[in-house]
């Protein structure tokens, strides 16, 4: 019976309840094959890693490599600045 | 409690110029369309004023405003380009890349030591960043929207213009291919 639930179906299930909450008879196949399977509890505890990782990140740490230009700067600032005087 | 004000708008390209178009770059991944939405985004910053209640950051409020119009810009363009864009079956082919045809996992996941060490470690986020720079575009503004403004299910359907299902597959995906990719390259390289 638990091998009719495979890795790849267990996989979805648990991405899913990441994002909603599943029927309760999914919740519990889900967590009778994770009891049995550590390659699909790695895959649990790493995306929820990665779930920590994002919420903790700032975008100054994902995104370090861009900047605005500063011709950019200069003409959004100017920009505001006529906006301002009008 | 409302104590925050807002700063002169002549300043607010300075304090906030860098980390808004960060922002819209992520989602957007063009330069000049990034730079157009962050100053659209002060323009009506600027004509909004009145109406900061004071309750978040001047950052958050800032942020809140270039969400709306990447969202909207998104929106458009899904809406508009729908025919150009990837059907479910590519991203569903694409979770199967990681099964065998047994339906086991293929290469199986390796133990990860100590990952939330690694946060501390600029060169994991610039790791990170390129893993995250392989999602394919619409898939990243899914994974971006849901995991880091947590954007509800089904307003990020209407802006993607997908169907719930999609979405599920798409994340799926993106979060499969994340964990891949930090795997191969970080975590045991």
């Amino acid at each position: 019976m638990l091998t009719f639930f495979s890795c790849k179906k267990i996989a979805k299930l648990i991405s899913d309840s990441q994002d909603q909450t599943l029927p309760w008879q999914s919740r519990l196949v889900m967590r009778m094959h994770l009891f049995v399977c550590k390659y699909c509890s790695r895959f649990e505890r790493q995306i929820n890693h990665i779930q920590e990782m994002l919420q903790q990140s700032s975008i100054d740490d994902l995104q370090s490599q861009q900047e605005l230009s500063i011709e950019a700067k200069q003409r959004i600032q100017s920009t505001i600045q006529q906006k301002m005087d009008q | 409690m409302s104590n925050h004000t807002l700063s002169n708008p002549q300043e607010w390209v300075d304090q906030y110029g860098d980390y808004l178009y960060r922002y819209a770059y992520m989602q957007l991944r063009d330069q000049q369309l990034a730079e157009d939405i962050v100053q659209e985004t002060l323009l009506a910053a600027l004509q909004a004023q009145n109406k900061f209640s004071g309750k978040s950051t001047e950052k958050t409020w800032l942020t809140g405003i270039l969400r709306h119009k990447i969202f909207d810009y998104l929106r458009k363009k899904y809406r508009e380009q729908a025919h150009l864009q990837m059907p479910e079956q590519t991203d569903t082919v694409a979770v199967d890349f990681y099964f065998d045809n047994h339906d086991h996992w293929e290469p199986k996941p390796k133990s990860w030591a100590n990952p939330r060490a690694s946060l501390e470690e600029k060169d994991f986020w610039h790791q990170f960043s390129k893993c995250a720079g392989k999602l394919p575009d619409r898939v990243s503004q899914a994974f971006n929207a849901r995991l880091i403004d947590e954007t509800p299910y089904e307003e990020l359907c209407k802006i993607l213009n997908i169907s719930s299902t999609h979405l599920g597959v798409m994340l799926h995906r993106a979060r499969l291919q994340m964990r891949q990719c930090l795997e191969q390259n970080w975590f045991h390289k």
